[in-house]
Formats: C-alpha cells, structure tokens, sequence
C-alpha cells in the first residue's frame, strides 16, 4: 500500500491504539494481583518490527510505555529475528532495561506474517512479589531484591518454557498470583498480535513500515515544533530529595537546540550503598520522556516519534544511572523527582507551560492478623496535593506522577482491623502563590480494638526530610510530608524514611499528613476574593492569610502593609 | 362516547421527552394501531410541551384521555439537571472527619499525559459539607452514637444558607443505616419542607465515594423532580386520566411517580434506556438472541448490547464527563442502569482538522443552533449531516418529510473549506462519513467484546434520526451481516416505553466470607426486599423474583455475579453459590480460580412484573412514482440508486442495493453489495455484503 491517505491513516491509527486498549482491558480481567486488577499498575504497547511503539493503551501506566521500546530493541539482539519462531514469547525483568526494579515484569510477543516479523505485542505489569527481601533499606545488592530474568524465551513456538516457570514459582511467594499475572500478559498479548494481524489483513499491509513511518512522522512533527517554540538555551535547576536518609542534590541542565532537547545530569551523585534509591538509566530516560511529552504535545498520541528528539545522559555510577548490581528497588523515591526538576528548568524557558512540584502520593501497607478474618496484607493509597499552573490552582489530592487510583475507606476497613479516624484535605498546604497549590490529604489509623498481636503498619514517606521546591516565578511551597505516632494526645514517634509502625491499642493513634502542591507566581498578586474563597472553603486558615500578606479586620480579608520578602518559607 | 365503548378503546401512551423533540406514541390495546406524534421540547417547563402535544395527538386520533389505560414517561430532566448545574442548592451531613470524600473522589488522573486536566467540581460546595459526630464500624456495630442536637445546629446552619435538599451519608451506612434513618427522621420532624434522602436509602453499597456521590446528585434533583411531576400528573388528571402512570428507569423498567419523587436518580437516560428495550423487543420478535443496538440522534450515538438473557447492565454510570470519551471525568453514579455506552458522534458532531493535520469528528458539535452548515441557519462549519447531503444519502428537499428543506449548497461550501485546510483532493465527505463510522465501529468493537460477544456474529438494530444513515456502514466495519431497522424507528424511544415491564432493583451490601454467612439473615433480607417489592410495585400477575449475589475471591477486586435460590436458604445456599461462581470464573477467564476463600460482597433482588404485550400493527402507504438519485459508496463511487418509500414497503419485498429506503424522520443506506428484505413485521432486514 503506498502513500497513505489522511482518512485511512487515521482509522488505522485509531485501530492500533484500539487494540492496545482491548490488550489492557485482559489484563485487568484476567490478573490476580491487586496491584494490577485495583491500581492498574501496567500498561500494553504495540511496536513494530525493529521494537520501536507505534501505539499504547490509553490508560498505561507512565515510563512502562517508553522502556518496552528499550526491552524489545535489546530483545532483538539477544534473539536476532532469524531465530525468532511464531509462538514465541520473550520475557525479561532486567531493571536496566525494563522500568527500574524487578517488580515490574516485560513479555514481549513477536508478532508474524507471512512468516516475516511484523511487529511486537507488549506488555509490561508490576508482579506482586518477586522474592527478595522485605526491608527494602536494608539492600545493598540487587540480588537482595529479588529474582532476576534476563531476557529469555517463556514460550518457544508455543510451548511453555516450564524449566523457568519452575524456577520462578520457586523464588517468589504468592507464586499462584504471580505466575497467574504472567500468563494474562501472555494472553494479552496474544489477543493484541491477532487483531493486529486483521488489521493488516483488512487494509492489505504486508509490514507495518509504512504506517508506522506515518505515524511516528507525524508525532515527531508536531513534538519538534513544540520544542522550537521553546528558546534555545540550556536551562539549569537543582532539585534535593530524601534518599536513603542522606538528602541528594540532583542536577539538571535541559539544553533546548533547535528542534532537540538534550537532557544532563552532569553532577549527580554517586550511587547509593544500601537503601535501594537507585535508577537505572532505562527508567531515568523514560521518566524524562514523559514528563517532557506531558509539557509539550500532551494531546498527540504516543508512540515512538514523540520521543525521537530527546536525548538523556547521566553519569556513570550515580544515582541516576547506577551500575549492576546496585539495589534499586525503591526508585522512585529518587527518580520521581524528575518531574519537579525538568519542570523547574523549563519554567525559565516557558513559565506558561509548566507546572509547580506535585506532591507525592502514599502506599501505606497494613498487615498482620485479624481476628475476623486471619492473615491480611492491604494498602491505603492516598495523593499529595498538585502544583499550581500558570493560569491555575492546583488540584487537590492527586496521585502524580503515577497513573493509580486511592483506596476507598471502607473497603480497607473491610479488609483489616483499622479504624481510619479522618481522611480530609490539610489545610494550609498548599504553597502560597497568585495560584495557589493544591492541597495534600492527610489522615490518621488506629486499630479497631485492643490487640496483644501488634497490626504492622508500613509506608514510605517521600518528602520528609527536604523541603519541597517552591513554585516558579516566586511561587511558594507545601509543607513537609509527616507521620507521627500518638498515644493520647502525647507525640511518641516520627519518621523521615521508611518506617513500619505497631499499633496494639485503641489510644495510640497514626498520622499522616501528605504534602501540598507548590504555587505559581508572586503571592501578593493573588487576587482578593481568591483569598477570600479560599477562607470560606477552609483551603486556608485565618493564620495561612499571613502567607498572603493579608489579615482579617472586621469580619473582612484586606491587605496588610507588610510586604512578603520572599517565596521562601511558608508557615508550616 | 360512551362508557363501554371507551373500555373497548383503551389506549397506552408512550411519552419520551429528549433535549430537541418531545416523541408520543399511542397504541389501541385492542386494535394494535399505533399512532405517533412529535413537537419541539419546551425546555423552561417540559411538562408544558408534553401536556399540548399529548392533547393535540389525542385530539388528531379523535380520542379521549379518560379512555388512557397507562402513560408511560422517559425524561431527560435528571440527566440535564446534572449537566447543567440546574439542580436545587443541596448540603450535605457527614461522618466527623469525611466532609471531603466526595472532593477528593479516587485521586486519579484520566488522562495520562494532561498536568491540567480538569474535574467536575462536586455539587455540593465544602461549607455546605458538615461533620456529625456518629460512627459505625465495618460490621454496623456503632462506635459512636449518633449526636441527634449537634445534627440539628448543622441542619439549622445549612437551612439557613438556602439549602432546599439534604443528603446525609455516613460511614458503612451500607452495613447499618439506623444513624442515617434516625437523622432523616429527625430532619424531616424539623424540617418538613427541605427534601431529604440518606446514602443507603439510594445505594445500599460498600464504597463510600460512589455511594456519597450518587446520594447527592439524588438529592439535587429531588426537589426539580418533585415540582416537575406534581405539574405533569395534575395536567393528565386534568384533562380525566385515571390510568396508571409510569416512569421508565435506567435499569430498562418501570417505576411509579411515588417511587421517582423518592429515588428521582433512577430516571437518568431513561430515554436511550427506552430505547433499546424497543431494540430487545425487536430481537425477541425476529428470533435473535444476541444483537447490537444502535441508536445514533443529532449530538451523540450510542450502543448497548442485548445478550441472551435480556439487556446487559452495568452497576454504575458516569454522569457529567469533561470528556465524553474518557472513564473518569464525571461523576460517578451507583445504580443498575442498562449498559449503553456513548459510540461517537452524532449528526451535528463537527468534522474539523486536528493538531496532526488530520481529519477528526466531533466532539464539538454544531447542535440545533447554528446546526449543520445545510441547515441554514448561519452554520458554517462541516457535520456529520452535511457529509450525508453531499454523499446523496439524505434528500435535501425532503428532509423531516419535506418540512424542512436544506441547503445543499451550503454543505458542499462547508466541506470544500474543510478540504482545502486538510489540502486533500480527495472527497472529504467521504472521509468525514469513514472518520465517523470508523470511531463508532471501534468503540462498538471494544465494548461488545468486552461484554463476551464477536461483534462480527451481532445484527445490529438502527435507529433515532441519524442510525440508518450510517448503520451499513458501521456493521461492515465491524463484519457484522445483518442490519435490522424496524418501523417507525425514528422515534424508537416512545415505542419502547410500551414494551417494558414495571421493575425494581434492590440490593444489600453485607461483605463476609462465603463460609461464615448468616443464610437466616439473608433470607430475612430477601424476603423484606420482596415484600417491599409487593407493595410498591402495582401488577395484575405475579412478580418475578431474581436473586442474585456478587462475589470475589478473598484479595481480588473484580466480583462475578451468580445466582441465587429462591425460597428459605441454608447453608446448602453456598455450595450451589460456589458452583456458580467457579463456572462463571472458568467461561470469563479459561482458568480455574484459585484456592482462596470465596468472599460475599452484594445480595441483589430484580423484581419485575411481567412485560406488556406489545402487538403492533403498522399501517401501508399509498404507491408513489420510482425515483432514483446518485449515491456514494465505497466499493462504486457515486452511483445512481434506487428511492424508496418505506411506507410502501409490504412484507416479503425486496430491494436490491444500492438503495434508499425513506421516511419522514430518517433515511436507510443500502448499500451495491447489499440486499433488504421486508420481514413479517416490517422491519427491514438488512444481509450486509462485504466487499
């Protein structure tokens, strides 16, 4: 088929990302593990036949949908397409390929026509345990994590690979659930290779480098405008997070070229010993990718194309690219400062487009027995508060820069011992601006009843010890992220890192309190009745108008002399 | 006329008010004549419209309302409330602690790539949103009892405000919902004229965001649905109508104005819902087990699947999307509702070039005002409809039965403009008609697979104004063979509303391990559930019961629904409920489910009474001279076809494609490879060619 019209092009396309959905939609059916049925952490891609994407399920969870291009490109070498036999299927969960910790599993499908590859059906899914062990901090090596597999063949010509699955059940617990996953991506897949193949059969394709040349043309084309309408320049911003416990400063430097954008983290630190904070340079890439595709061409469907002109290095060694076998597990509380640090950047060159730091969200696990109904293991899920936009406020609790959903209250409660005794939006945390950021939540657990066996209560708080980045163009910033353990109104404990939490009686009580989003613009620029809606909604407190330079007089908000010095240091 | 004569006239009227046209359809129970009648909306009061229509349609058919058996009403004032933000000013009471679950909704970004995408703000705003001390544990076991004085302060404070409803949603009210009873009754003492409903009156369910969600978007129309259905039921005793008097609800049946003015959220899409039960009664007279019903109108199209046992349902709906196409951007509604979902776009739906350069349609659309570029009415933009004038499918000067004539010209205007932006030399009326039909074939595709179906084995039944046109089109995509249009199709809603059965859905959320259920207590529960049922629901033969129970596997969060015995239950119950499930697992997923304990989640009682026959007898046109024009198709170009007037069409003809079958609301494209035949009921039975 030669020159594609726009019309028929279109329908393909349109069908490409259909069938990347119809993909999705069996795995959330056909899985077993919450992590995949509830939080939807997966996604499913289609690419052609030299592994780069051609189209994505809507709802993917982000970075998964970049790595696979990374996993089947490497697929390729190590199973050149000459040895490669219809009814194979291809796995790996290599974190320097795949999306960062051995968590999060690719299967790959070569897809035939003909008896020539046409393309690769794909999916990648977060598996709910790998083996390894539990206290993630205390890891040094990547063989402390888990079970590792390089890229293998799982099915060879449609016969299972049984001497791996074996293996695998034998290194991972819940392994019914886990190998369950796996074979609903096996399934997946194959359901997006076959309508693939009616796709071509109905259009008459024999390969897909023509479509694909299209489309991936065409999202590259609209990508590289949007980055021309940025100046040139290289755009340099310093973002601190948490670590291990020693806070770690990450350099970016964003180098906006013409149509290209380099990204650097030239002065990264080196990669940490124990604690598993690191990032592979795969994961670190694909969360550049995104959050620059998120800034530029949000409303462009995603494929290969839109990546083409960017480009991502970090030093050898460090945090952002570290070496095997380094621990990695906990990635993210490294890597999802990404987003605040490539936003902070671009602010210089576009204050319009980006957006303020985004607070993150939290996984709380509970575990332990209850007397209802023995063993339990669940999480809570809950958002921080969004950065403010140029043009907006932020929004109120919302999970970034994930893809999840939160846990309903009585649904946990159902499923554990645990009263949660409020779960409401923290007033005052949202960063100070002409907009404001959006607020955290915050929210506190105590056990239903006495228990001489301790409920385990889990979490990873991201945000505790640094204070978060305040808001472009002399926006404020949130307060820190907080747990505390209370025994009557008495302060017991805190954390600043991972911590896991005893509670046995009816008087201790755990709280949670999330950070905000940061805000946009000078404070003093935001207008009155902005302020007052806020007061009215309880967003803010009679002591946050302070932050706004303004105080009440007569039952009315007015502006007060003193002007506010600084975006810096809000009232916490 | 006299009194015996009236009995022997006795006459049910359909009533379907939409956003455009309010539809009336009147069926002689005796004769089987159905006779239809169709004027504009009066959106400011729809009672208005509907009263003078009914009245002239009545006077036309020389017929009186005293003689009316039954009214039966579709409505779209909830849906359009919602949207509209036209609903009464509402507060809520809540759990102390939980005023902002219906804020933070499920924390969850739609749209993966959008940083400011956007959410329907809630409807009822934070100030109006006030704490109560009271707590129930998962089990309904109180934690603290409910603080009846603090209650009153904050009702005193929302009344004051201007609130005319009130939603109070408690915590695991699901479980116990005596703090909700005790504070509805407490209200309704000291306030007597503020509306109030209580979360578990309207969704007895486990899932306090959906279930707060769904209470105040019922509390916000109550008062609107109140007003609304005192003027409609005074206006037809009025004018002597002592009949029953029916509203049609989302779950596909019918229910009494006592029950509308308590749950008035059950009546959302009650229109489409109609429409497709008018699309099962059609599957049921031709013998099709399984088919697609595709109900494409002026703004939007939409499809729902009816399977072998009847309409599918889904348990929730989404009102109110920022974006229609995307799960997540409006609000959630808990109820049974039949499972239609929005296809694509629909005759006014605007054709337009997108950011890529390419050819998009919709979603913005030209709607009545401007309306397409053909209308004339001063739109200049290319719809979905001026794609029809300018491919030939639509007679320009025939349009509505001759009352409206368009302006061809202007379509061709509009898309020449449109081609020229995309710089195609090709026909973009041909792409602007494949655009369509491809985004609604896929959508179909998707959803129909996902209900368990091969979208390539279902006959699809077309109708409202713009489904025929497009109908062929969308079955040959998805590779379907058979398109059914059936008589009268334009106002397909009204006639439906005859063909349903009063119903009700019930259900009680009691979350515990399949081994450990009180099957005394569940029994109670249904029979309570079931007498409830012969009380509220008027019916001249016995009701039937289904019972159903929805349940998962410990750890999982997808439940399977299966049924369950009637009568007294033991623990016996739980091994057929077990079977049940494990053969439900194995047809969904093709494994076996794991050995985890089997988890009950939601007890469900359907109760219906029977539907009503509906026999209907179509009435024959006078012959009209052959006429022809040129139409476009994909596999000839434009090509000279055939126009023909249904109402000429008798059972057992045939026309051969290409073809337009015509009448007044609508026109079928049939296309060179396709073949029509009258079947014995009229309808036109479509054998699609692939080409």
């Amino acid at each position: 088929m030669n020159d594609i019209d726009p019309v028929t092009l279109k329908i393909i396309w349109s069908r490409l990302v259909n069938v990347a959905e119809e993909s999705w939609l069996t795995i959330s059916r056909t899985a077993f593990s919450l992590i995949i049925s509830e939080s939807y952490d997966f996604g499913c891609e289609l690419l052609d036949a030299d592994g780069e994407s051609l189209a994505h399920s809507p709802r993917s969870m982000p970075v998964f949908n970049i790595t696979l291009s990374v996993v089947a490109r490497r697929m390729l070498e190590v199973h050149p397409p000459s040895t490669l036999r219809d009814g194979d299927v291809l796995i790996t969960n290599d974190p320097w390929l795949c999306a960062g910790h051995l968590f999060d599993l690719a299967v790959v499908t070569p897809v035939f026509r003909n008896g020539r590859l046409v393309a690769f059906s794909a999916s990648v899914a977060h598996c709910t345990d790998i083996g390894g062990i539990r206290d993630s901090l205390a890891a040094r090596e990547i063989y402390d994590e888990g079970f590792q597999i390089p890229p293998m063949k799982l099915h060879r010509a449609g016969v299972p690979n049984e001497d791996l699955l074996t293996l695998l059940a034998a290194n991972v617990r819940v392994s019914n659930f886990v190998l369950g996953d796996v074979q609903a991506q096996v399934t997946a897949n194959q359901v997006g290779a076959q309508r693939l193949l009616e796709i071509m059969d109905t259009y008459g394709l024999d390969d897909l480098v023509e479509v694909g040349r299209e489309i991936q043309g065409r999202s590259e084309r609209v990508m590289r405008d949007a980055i021309e309408a940025l100046p040139d320049g290289t755009y340099r911003y310093d973002v601190s997070c948490d670590g291990a416990g020693e806070p770690l400063v990450l350099p970016v430097a964003v180098t906006v070229a013409g149509s290209t954008i380099h990204v650097d983290w030239d002065g990264a630190p080196p990669q940490v010993e124990r604690g598993g904070v690191n990032c592979t340079l795969s994961y670190i890439t694909a969360d550049c990718m995104y959050i620059l595709k998120c800034l530029l061409t949000p409303e462009t469907p995603s494929n290969a194309g839109c990546f083409r002109p960017f480009s991502v290095d970090a030093p050898a060694g460090s945090v952002l690219n570290c070496d095997y076998p380094a621990a990695v597990n906990m990635r993210t509380m490294v890597g999802w400062y990404v987003a605040p640090a490539l936003m902070g950047a671009l602010a210089q060159a576009d204050p319009e487009r980006v957006q303020a730091f985004t607070a993150f969200p939290m996984w709380v696990l509970a575990y332990g027995q209850d007397p209802q109904s023995g063993t339990f293991s669940d999480h809570f899920a809950c958002a921080g508060g969004q950065g403010a936009g140029a043009s907006a406020d932020g929004m109120n609790a919302i999970l970034f820069p994930t893809s999840a959903a939160n846990t309903a209250v009585e649904l946990f409660e159902a499923r554990t011992p645990l009263v949660v005794d409020y779960k409401e939006l923290r007033t005052d945390s949202g960063g100070r601006g002409r907009h404001r950021g959006g607020l955290g939540t915050r929210f506190a657990l105590r056990v239903l009843e006495d228990h001489d066996r301790p409920v385990l209560v889990g979490f990873t708080p991201n945000g505790a010890l640094v204070d978060p980045p305040a808001g472009p163009e002399c926006g404020g910033r949130g307060p820190r992220v907080s747990i505390s353990l209370h025994d009557g109104d008495e302060v017991v404990a805190d954390w600043a890192l991972n911590g896991l939490a005893e509670l046995c009686s009816t008087r201790q009580r755990l709280v949670f309190e999330l950070g905000g989003g940061s805000g946009h613009g000078p404070a003093d620029a935001r207008p009155l009745d902005a302020i007052e809606a806020d007061l009215a909604n309880e967003y803010i407190s009679v002591d946050g108008l302070s932050a706004y330079g303004c105080s009440m007089e007569e039952g009315r908000v007015v502006r007060s002399s003193v002007r506010i010095s600084s975006a810096e240091g809000q009232t916490q | 006329m006299t009194a015996p004569a009236s009995r022997n006239a006795g006459f049910r009227v359909g009533l379907d008010i939409g956003g455009t046209f309010t539809d009336f359809a009147l069926l002689d129970e005796r004769t089987g004549r159905l006779s239809l009648h169709k004027r504009l909306t009066t959106p400011e009061d729809p009672s208005r419209g509907a009263l003078g229509g009914l009245q002239e349609l009545l006077d036309r058919e020389g017929r009186d309302l005293a003689d009316g058996l039954a009214v039966v009403h579709a409505t779209t004032l909830v849906t359009n409330a919602v949207i509209e933000r036209r609903g009464a000013r509402t507060g809520m009471l809540v759990t102390r602690g939980f005023r902002d679950v219906l804020e933070l909704a499920r924390e969850q970004r739609y749209d993966i790539y959008d940083l400011f995408l956007e959410f329907p703000p809630p409807l009822v705003p934070r100030p109006l949103r006030r704490e109560v001390d009271e707590r129930m544990s998962r089990d309904g076991t109180p934690l603290q009892d409910l603080d009846v004085e603090q209650l009153l302060e904050q009702a005193e404070y929302l009344v004051r405000d201007g609130v005319e409803a009130i939603a109070v949603c408690f915590l695991h009210a699901y479980r116990n919902p005596d703090h909700e009873q005790r504070a509805a009754a407490a209200l309704r003492d000291a306030y007597p004229n503020v509306h109030v409903c209580t979360s578990a009156e309207v969704v007895p369910e486990v899932g306090e965001y959906e279930r707060m969600s769904t209470a105040v978007c019922n509390a916000y129309v109550l008062p609107v649905v109140d007003r609304y259905l005192t003027r409609l039921e005074e206006g037809l005793k009025r004018r002597g109508f002592d009949g029953q008097f029916h509203l049609m609800h989302s779950g596909g049946g019918l229910l009494s104005a006592t029950t509308a003015r308590r749950l008035p959220i059950r009546l959302l899409e009650s229109g489409p819902t109609a429409g497709a039960i008018m699309a099962a009664h059609v599957g049921r007279i031709v013998g099709a087990p399984t088919l697609v019903a595709f109900d494409m109108g002026g703004t939007t199209a939409k499809m729902c699947v009816i399977a072998a046992d009847g309409l599918t349902r889904a348990p929730e709906l989404e009102v109110a999307r920022l974006d229609r196409f995307k799960r997540g951007s409006g609000l959630p509604i808990k109820t049974q509702v039949v499972d239609l979902i929005e296809i694509g776009a629909g005759g006014g739906s605007i054709a337009q070039a997108d950011s890529l350069g390419l050819l998009a349609v919709g979603p913005r659309s030209a709607g009545a005002s401007p309306g397409p570029a053909c209308y004339g009415f001063g739109g200049t933009d290319a719809t979905v409809t001026d794609a029809c004038v300018a491919l030939g499918y639509v007679d320009a000067e025939r349009f509505a039965g001759g009352s409206m004539p368009l302006d061809a010209g202007a379509a061709l205007e509009a898309i020449d403009r449109l081609g020229a932006t995309l710089k195609m030399q090709a026909n973009v009326a041909v792409g602007i008609h494949r655009v369509a039909c491809e985004r609604m074939a896929s959508a179909a595709r998707a959803h129909v697979i996902e209900s368990g179906l091969d979208p390539r084995a279902q006959p699809l039944v077309a109708f409202g104004g713009a489904g025929p046109l497009h109908a062929v089109a969308v079955a040959r995509l998805l590779g379907a063979s058979e398109v059914i249009v059936p008589p009268m199709c334009g106002v397909g809603s009204a006639i439906g509303l005859l063909a349903a059965g009063v119903s009700f859905d019930y259900a009680r959320s009691a979350p515990a391990s399949l081994a450990d259920v009180d099957w005394d207590e569940v029994t109670r529960n249904f029979d309570e559930m079931e007498h409830d049922a012969t009380v509220n629901i008027i019916a001249d033969r016995p009701l039937r019961f289904e019972r159903s129970l929805e349940l998962r596997l410990t750890g999982q969060s997808h439940d399977l629904e299966v049924p369950v015995p009637a009568g007294a239950l033991s623990v016996e119950a739980a091994d057929s409920v077990q079977a049940a499930f494990r053969a439900e697992y194995r047809r969904r997923y093709e494994t076996e489910p794991p050995a985890a304990p089997p988890l009950a989640m939601t007890w469900r009682l359907r109760a219906s009474a029977p539907e009503p026959d509906l026999r209907i007898v179509p009435v024959v046109g006078d012959v009209a001279p052959a006429r022809s024009r040129a139409a476009w198709f994909e596999a000839t170009g434009y090509v000279e076809s055939a126009v023909v007037q249904r109402a000429q069409l008798r059972a057992g003809d045939t026309v051969a494609g290409p073809a337009l079958v015509e009448e007044s609301e609508t026109t079928t494209v049939v296309g060179p490879s396709d073949r029509c035949v009258v079947d014995a009921h009229l309808n036109l039975r479509i054998e699609v060619g692939q080409q």
